[in-house]
């Protein structure tokens, strides 16, 4: 550990030239745009960026392509807060309490935590990752299908927690989800499953016209329809109300610690990435946090928790990707792609053979952090304005960002027609009272769950005994069973005690 | 209106189910078959669907129609988006734009111009230009690309 120390100090000697500062802010400033823009990810920007990089040294493009992707994370956060249109996926947690922050008059207060959450949340990923980068990628390694379905599984558990006193609205919403996640080629038999026929949902119902149509369009028909505001909430921002309270911060903490180090570990398995990341740490929030019964009203451990966790999980997948070579999400394997044009091979002699190159990025993502955070903060007093424009302006300006950034996500107008009536539908499902968070959560969730599921029982010939083979399984079946059952055998026993009175 | 949500529901759940019952089977050879999810899906979806359902119907003020203000949002939006392949996805939306402050919402036509030509010109520059993202551009694909 100690030598991880010294190698990153002569990282930082080498990364902190003028020209990698140079190339760290246009990839922050590209990135914080490509972030806040529904529909383009942090994989199409560092995709376009990539080319870019061909002719920079490998050290100053890694730099570079980092630095927009971490700051994607910061930009995401912008959107969903301000518009409710999460940016990216890994945002989409954050508009469940980030926006109706904002709604109360505090956008700043919401956008500060976001940043605040952002930074601790990434330097703790960072440092684990500079500690113990290549344990971490032997732990991923070690999560086989049956741990992640059971990881999966646990998760899915905590959609019960959001379904709060009537439940009925929350389960036809994660039924919702379900049947949108079951559309597409099945595995089993490579069947393909409702797909009316369409091609785009061969490969199953596509994610970022569901979200913006879940959250943006629908919002679009409630804004344009509103009979009663015209005058938006005239928020007065004054600077104080851009900075945390000292008791704030002490609120939000813990959260930002323990969310950063479940992240960074969700980060570094195959295929989980910043979504899980991010939904997860706003459910153990919801079940263990200090504020947990006012979680979805607008508390800044709402927005604390997704966005701390879903930077983590960004320096986290960095670990299986430069010590085994291995991409943890999307935008790690575009970034892998790069790596082997500049004839560099991740994998476990990168840090043997390559030391010139991994301790300077590393050393990097300490600088980008650090930037991000300052930039955000500087743009934050503009950033907030958004949320002082009348509702009736704001609809229209909403409606053409949800189909540009539709239908930039893979050129096609299908996708923005489909936008539209996930939209339709979604804005009837907000009028019953069903709430959008469970919906989504399944089907973020349902895909992964079924997959991993069928190569699990496919491993060992269809014997259920795999999911209790190894020690990972054991110990999340015991989370599951005290997470299903806690919640009962709480009411249960409260219930005694009155009765006892 | 508090109704169409259960009720579409509740179709999507049958329908769910029918392809369950027809083609995807719940168990193949060694694990969960291609329908054991959407059975599960489909059928929670029919069981909270039909309660909701039943909860909204006993609610009197409730009626099965759609409001003239949504139906006229839902028109105005899918009549634009439809207008993408013959004018243009940037000149429709700033001309929709236009219309909708202008006309609509009556707001002065200078504000009307400067929001609308504005925010097209921005995603116009992020879209097309930086990510060079080919935008539809109907009738005048042949004049600029």
């Amino acid at each position: 550990m100690l030598e991880n120390i010294q190698l990153l100090m002569l990282g930082f000697a080498s990364a902190l030239t003028l020209e990698n500062i140079m190339f760290s802010v246009i990839g922050i400033v590209a990135g914080l745009l490509v972030g806040a823009m529904p529909g383009v990810g942090p994989v199409i920007g560092v995709s376009v960026l990539l080319p870019v990089t061909y002719h920079m040294n490998p050290t100053s493009a890694i730099i570079m392509l980092a630095a927009l992707y971490y700051s994607t994370m910061y930009g995401g956060s912008i959107s969903s807060i301000l518009i409710n249109i999460p940016g990216d996926a890994a945002a989409v947690a954050l508009t469940l309490d980030g926006y109706p922050l904002a709604k109360k008059g505090y956008p700043g207060k919401a956008l500060s935590t976001c940043f605040m959450s952002s930074f601790i949340g990434g330097t703790i990923g960072i440092f684990i990752l500079t500690i113990s980068a290549s344990w971490l990628g032997r732990v991923g390694l070690s999560f086989g299908p049956p741990e992640l379905a059971l990881l999966i599984l646990l998760a899915m558990t905590s959609i019960g927690w959001m379904l709060g006193d009537d439940p009925i609205p929350g389960l036809l919403a994660t039924s919702l989800g379900l049947c949108f996640a079951t559309v597409g080629t099945d595995l089993a038999q490579g069947l393909l499953r409702y797909t009316f026929r369409f091609p785009t949902f061969m490969s199953g119902v596509p994610f970022i016209p569901l979200v913006i149509g879940a959250f943006g369009f629908s919002q679009v028909i409630e804004l344009l329809t509103s009979k009663d505001d015209d005058k938006a909430l005239n928020v007065k921002i004054r600077s104080k109300d851009l900075l945390l309270t000292k008791e704030e911060i002490k609120r939000v903490l813990p959260v930002q610690i323990r969310s950063g180090i479940l992240g960074c570990f969700i980060g570094v398995m195959p295929g989980a990435g910043g979504t899980t990341a991010g939904f997860l740490s706003y459910i153990i929030e919801q079940r263990i946090g200090k504020n947990r019964d006012k979680m979805g009203t607008g508390v800044i451990e709402g927005c604390a928790a997704p966005d701390a966790a879903n930077n983590a999980a960004a320096a986290g997948s960095f670990a299986p990707l430069l010590t085994l070579g291995i991409p943890g999400s999307g935008t790690t394997a575009v970034l892998l792609g790069g790596l082997m044009l500049w004839g560099l091979q991740p994998g476990p002699l990168l840090f043997t053979n390559n030391k010139e190159f991994v301790w300077p990025v590393i050393a990097s993502f300490y600088l980008v952090n650090v930037l991000c955070i300052i930039i955000c903060f500087s743009i934050i007093p503009i950033a907030v304005k958004a949320i002082n424009v009348p509702n009736r302006i704001l609809g229209i300006v909403i409606f053409a960002i949800c189909v540009v950034g539709t239908f930039s996500d893979n050129n096609s107008m299908f996708e923005v027609w489909f936008m539209m009536a996930v939209g339709i539908f979604c804005y009837f499902l907000k009028l019953s009272k069903v709430p959008l968070a469970p919906f989504l959560l399944s089907f973020v969730l349902c895909p992964m769950l079924e997959k991993y599921t069928r190569q699990a029982f496919d491993m060992n010939r269809g014997d259920w005994g795999i999911f209790v083979d190894s020690t990972i399984c054991k110990a999340f079946l015991g989370l599951i069973v005290v997470f299903v059952f806690a919640p009962i055998a709480k009411t249960l026993i409260t219930k005694l005690k009155k009765h006892e009175k | 209106m508090k109704k169409i949500a259960p009720i579409l529901s509740i179709m999507l759940g049958i329908y769910w189910i029918y392809g369950v019952l027809v083609k995807y089977p719940l168990w193949h050879q060694n694990g969960p078959g291609g329908g054991l999810f959407p059975a599960f899906a489909g059928t929670l979806a029919i069981i909270s669907g039909v309660w909701m359902l039943v909860k909204f119907i006993k609610d009197k003020n409730d009626k099965l129609v759609l409001d003239k203000e949504v139906l006229r949002v839902i028109v105005f939006t899918i009549v634009c988006v439809g207008l993408f392949q013959f004018l243009g996805m940037m000149l429709t939306l700033l001309l929709f734009m236009f219309g909708w402050l202008f006309f609509v919402e009556h707001i002065q036509w200078k504000k009307a111009v400067l929001i609308s030509a504005g925010t097209v010109f921005v995603l116009w520059i992020v879209f097309d230009i930086f990510l060079k993202i080919p935008v539809p551009m109907g009738i005048f694909e042949y004049i600029f690309r």
